[in-house]
Formats: C-alpha cells, structure tokens, sequence
C-alpha cells in the first residue's frame, strides 16, 4: 500500500509558507478577540440604552411619513442632487506602468490588478486600496495574473473577490479561475477552467462565479465557454458553450440568467458585437441583441453601451424581455461605463455622472480618459496607463457611497 | 489526546514527525509556537488531502490551531497541542461537509445538470480525482493510515470512532479507489 502513500506525497508535494501561516493564526486569533470586546461593547451599551430605544422606536413609529413608507420606494428613485458638482484628484500610484489589469470597488475597498516580472518570474498583483485617501491596505501576489488584454478580469462577488487568469506571462495555457478573501487578503481557492484564453469573470448571486475561456481547436477556429464555480466544492458545476462570441463581460442575475457581452469572431475576423442571455436552469439560449458595446449591472438592473456606425448610447436593458426599455442618453463615441445604485459614469475625455432614474446628466468633468473604471453610487475611479488611479466623486459626498460593494467592476479595454 | 487515555497508556500518535508536542500543566505562547512549528505543516497537508483543496486546507489547519490557542487561553487542559489541533480540524472539515451536503441538497437543479465538470486540465490528477470522489469518513480514515501512519487504535481516538469502524472505512476506500483506477492500487 505504499503506492497510495507515495500518490498523497505527489497530491500535495507545494511547499507550504509557515511563517505566512503563523501570521495567519496570530491574525485570527487577534481578530475574534477584537470582535468578542466590540460584542462586549454592544451587549453593555444595548442593556443601558433599551429603555431610549424603546422609547425612540415609540415615537418614529407614530410619526406619520408624507408620501407613504420607505417601503414604497423603489430602486429607480435616484439619490443624486440636480446640481452635483464633481471633484476630480489624483488618488494613488499603483502597479506597474502598462501592465495594468482591472479595477473594482467592492468590500469598502478599491482593488487594482497588474502583472510584472520580478527577476525572471512573471507575476500577477493585486492591491486593496483606500477608496477615499488611496493608501495601500494590502497587497498578494496571485498565482495566475489576469489577461492583460481582458476586461473583466477581476469580479467582486458575494463574499469573495474573483480572478480568471493565466499562469503569469503566458497565454493560451491553463486558464484558472482565483478566488479570494479579502480579510485578510488570501488566496482560497484556484479551480482549473480549461487551456485557451481567460476572458471575463463575474460574481454569482449564490456566490460562486461564471468565468469564460476562449479555446482554440486544431484548425484554429475558435470556441467559447463560460463555467460556473460552486463556492461550496470549488469545481466547474456548470457549462454553457458560447459559440464564436468571446465572452468578456458578465452578469449573473438573482432571476436566473447569465447575460455574457462580446465580439463574436469569425475566420479572425470581427463580426460584430453582441449581448446573448441564458437560462441557467436549462442553460438555454433565451435573447441575444446585437451591437452592444458594453454593458454594466447597477447592482439591480442591467444597462447596455448600444453602439453601431453611427450612434452611441446608453439605455436600460430588461432581461425579462431581452429587449431595451426606456429612454436612450446618447453619448460620445470611446466611453467607458460602470454603475451602482442608480448612478451610471461614462468615462472618455470627460467624466459623466448619470441619474440613471431620470436619464440625465447630472455633472460633468474632464479627466482625460483611463484605461478601467470601477463605481460606487457616488464615485468613480479610473485608473490610468501609468498607474495613476483618479477619483471622481460627488462634491461633498463619502466616495463609497450607500452601497456597500455590490459588483461594480471593469476591467482593461 | 486526553489525559484519560494517557492514563489508560495508549500511546499518542506522532502528528509532528517525530518531534513531539509539548506538554505541560501549563502551556505558554512560547509552548504554542513550538508546537505550531513541529506540526503545522503536516496538520495543514492532511487537510489538504481530506478537503481535496490546498488553500481549504491550510484554512481549516489555521482556524483549528488559532482555536485550540484559545481553549488553551481560556485554561482548558490539553495534553497535547497537535493532537487537539486535529481534532478540531476534523471537526471543522464535518460541519464544512454537512454545510456542503445541505447546499447540494439545495441546488439539484445545478447538480443534475449533464457535463463534465473537470475537463482536460483536472483530468490529469486521477488520484486525487478519486480520493475526492471517496466519502469523506472513508477519506479521512485513508489519508490518516496510508499517509500519516497511523494505527486503526490511533485513527480511531482522533475521530472519535471505533477500530473497527476504522479499519472498515479504509478497506472500503481501498478496494472503491482500485476500482476507480482501473484496478491498480494507485
């Protein structure tokens, strides 16, 4: 039986860092005695102050509330002034010049992806930032790097961040999809998808994540696919074939449907752009709508980037339907777009804050481009080719907004 | 281990490759390190086996050692640091499962679905294909005997079962992994 040993050996055969591992033990240890005190804390302050509260609840509860009860207002209703007036600053530095991934906004933080050589070894980066004051909070070397021509490539999900990537500095290798925790910033996971091109990745509402893989076959003709990750057993549990699209931006809805955006490739060449939706029940085909640029989920609803050769512009898109509904807001030609919580940025030579409500142009300021863009309701950043992140945000209003980092990402386009 | 079986004198298995853990009526920081130092690594690569995950792995050995600092913190007397490690990893690897089970349970739609959930790339792994597809009392036992060493009697007073239960487990994962790999033992 001495072959099943040596087999384990084999299985688990990677070195393991101790000294990361103490530090790990030492922060869990540290972490539960900080949450046992804030309970503590709490308890105490709850016992001493229930009879105010009481007291307080009492009264707001007879207070009558004109216009009906908050219950009543519904996701569309925008939070944004009439006259928002942007401030526009250089945030931080980070990563590496031109080897810039992805930015996101999610779990109060900004995280910005990158890759470099270090010595002889390509790796792949990512940095948690402050989201108001750009300080670095944390930083991991990743063991796969997000394709640096993707976009898309780094998704804040449910409870954990997401990268499909490459083994660092190759291409059409193994494509892995990474999950991540981000307190403390640790790998847990790396699920092997297939060999080809990693293309976009995106949270999942049970809080695994969809990923796509573009593969070649032996003639060249390329193919795409787009995996479903369990967060449970950390394996693919669910395959749709894409077809000649390559899948670069998703979203997975609480209504069961996987939209996936890209260019759909035909004897190397560009065919056109479209948006297809699936079923995930019978991961069937349900809508496709051609010459969408872009898309961008406001953590509610989806919102296409319909551009064709002679008009640009933003609209809502009902995944009901699998058509566009309401009022279309035209926009300039190379743009970029993200959203969350009723506010929409478009990104080119200006930045443009959107009342996705009402279809309006709230504000505007130049800001000279980016290569990626990431959101909150009240701020956007946008981060430059040379490595400059520049935060956009609404005059006078916290950067992170009333969301608390709902999928909000982009990546390189 | 526990006092009990001490007292009883049932050895305790070498969880630290032959260093041993320390044990002392009284376990300082410094007692707590050492023992980390001698068997974290092996603790975190039997996790790693059982959960089939490395980074589940070294979560699972991780959060088993900062909890045993704690009980050691709140004055609870163990014997030995490692071995109550283990048994809080275990424990940790049954409820992740039965939280697991329930989710499936849950998400048959997603589970019933026809394909092929590991396509080339995993392919490549068969071992560790079906080691994973054992289930997990059997796996627990196997890694426990073949990888580690470890008696029937000890594996049985880590888990909390029966040498007889043990031993049963592992002739079950062995003859169900030489079916899987085509009839060679690995």
């Amino acid at each position: 039986m001495r072959k099943y040993k040596d087999a384990m050996d084999e299985i688990v055969r990677g070195e393991l860092d101790i000294t990361s591992a103490w530090h790990g033990v030492q922060d869990r240890i540290m972490k539960r005695q900080k949450q046992r005190r804030i309970l503590t804390v709490l308890i105490a302050t709850v016992i001493a102050g229930a009879p105010l509260l009481f007291l307080m609840s009492t009264l707001e509860s007879s207070d009558p509330r004109p216009g009906g009860d908050a219950s009543s207002a519904t996701s569309s209703t925008s939070s944004l002034p009439r006259d928002a007036a942007l401030d526009v600053a250089p945030l931080a530095h980070v990563g590496t010049p031109n080897n810039l991934s992805a930015i996101a906004y999610g779990f109060g933080s900004v995280w910005v992806t990158w890759w470099d050589n270090e010595g002889k070894r390509t790796s792949g980066f990512l940095a948690e930032l402050d989201p108001e004051t750009g300080e670095e909070l944390a930083r991991l070397e990743v063991p796969y790097s997000p394709w640096e021509d993707g976009s898309g490539s780094l998704a804040v999900g449910q409870n954990l961040l997401w990268i499909v990537g490459h083994q660092p500095g190759t291409t059409f290798s193994d494509v892995v999809l990474v999950a991540l925790q981000t307190d403390p910033l640790r790998v847990v996971a790396e699920v092997p998808l297939a060999d080809g091109d990693a293309g976009g990745v995106t949270g999942s509402p049970d809080g695994g994540a969809w990923a796509t893989v573009v593969t070649r076959d032996k003639s060249g003709t390329e193919s795409s696919r787009a995996y479903y990750v369990s967060p449970t057993t950390w394996l693919v549990e669910q395959q749709i074939d894409l077809g000649s699209m390559r899948g670069q931006d998703l979203v997975a809805t609480s209504a069961g449907r996987l939209w996936v955006r890209g260019p759909i490739l035909e004897n190397g060449g560009l065919v056109g752009e479209v948006l297809k939706g699936f079923d995930l029940a019978s991961l069937t085909e349900v809508a496709t709508l051609p010459d969408v640029a872009d898309i961008m989920w406001d953590g509610s609803r989806i919102w296409i980037r319909h551009a064709d050769e002679s008009t640009t512009y933003l609209q809502e898109f009902d995944e009901t339907t699998g058509e566009v509904t309401g009022d279309p807001l035209l926009l300039p030609g190379n743009v970029q777009i993200a959203g969350q919580a009723g506010s929409g940025w478009v990104v080119g030579s200006k930045v443009q804050l959107v009342d996705l409500a009402n279809m309006t142009t709230v504000s505007s300021a130049q800001v000279d481009g980016g290569e990626a863009v990431a959101a909150s309701s009240q701020a956007v950043w946008v981060l430059k080719s040379d490595s400059t992140v520049v935060l956009v945000r609404v005059d006078g209003a916290s950067s992170t907004g009333s969301t608390q980092g709902e999928p909000a990402n982009q990546g390189v386009t | 281990m526990s006092e009990s079986l001490v007292a009883r004198g049932i050895s305790t298995p070498d969880f630290t490759e032959g260093r041993g853990s320390p044990v002392t009526p009284n376990t300082t920081h410094g007692d707590f390190e050492e023992a980390f130092m001698s068997g974290y690594v092996r603790l975190a690569r039997t996790m790693w086996l059982v959960t089939g995950n490395r980074f589940e792995g070294e979560d699972v050995a991780q959060e088993a050692m900062a909890r045993t600092w704690e009980q050691l913190q709140a004055g609870r007397p163990i014997e030995d640091i490692i071995a109550y490690a283990y048994r809080s990893a275990f424990n940790l690897v049954h409820r992740r499962h039965q939280r697991r089970l329930a989710w499936l349970r849950r998400s048959t739609s997603l589970a019933d679905v026809s394909m092929d959930p590991l396509e080339s790339v995993a392919a490549r792994h068969d071992v560790k294909r079906a080691l994973l597809q054992l289930p997990l009392a059997q796996r627990e036992c196997l890694v426990l005997t073949e990888w580690l060493g470890f008696t029937s009697e000890e594996v049985a007073r880590v888990l909390d079962v029966d040498p007889g239960t043990v031993r049963t487990r592992v002739h079950r994962a062995r003859a169900s992994l030489r079916q899987a790999l085509g009839g060679s033992d690995a």
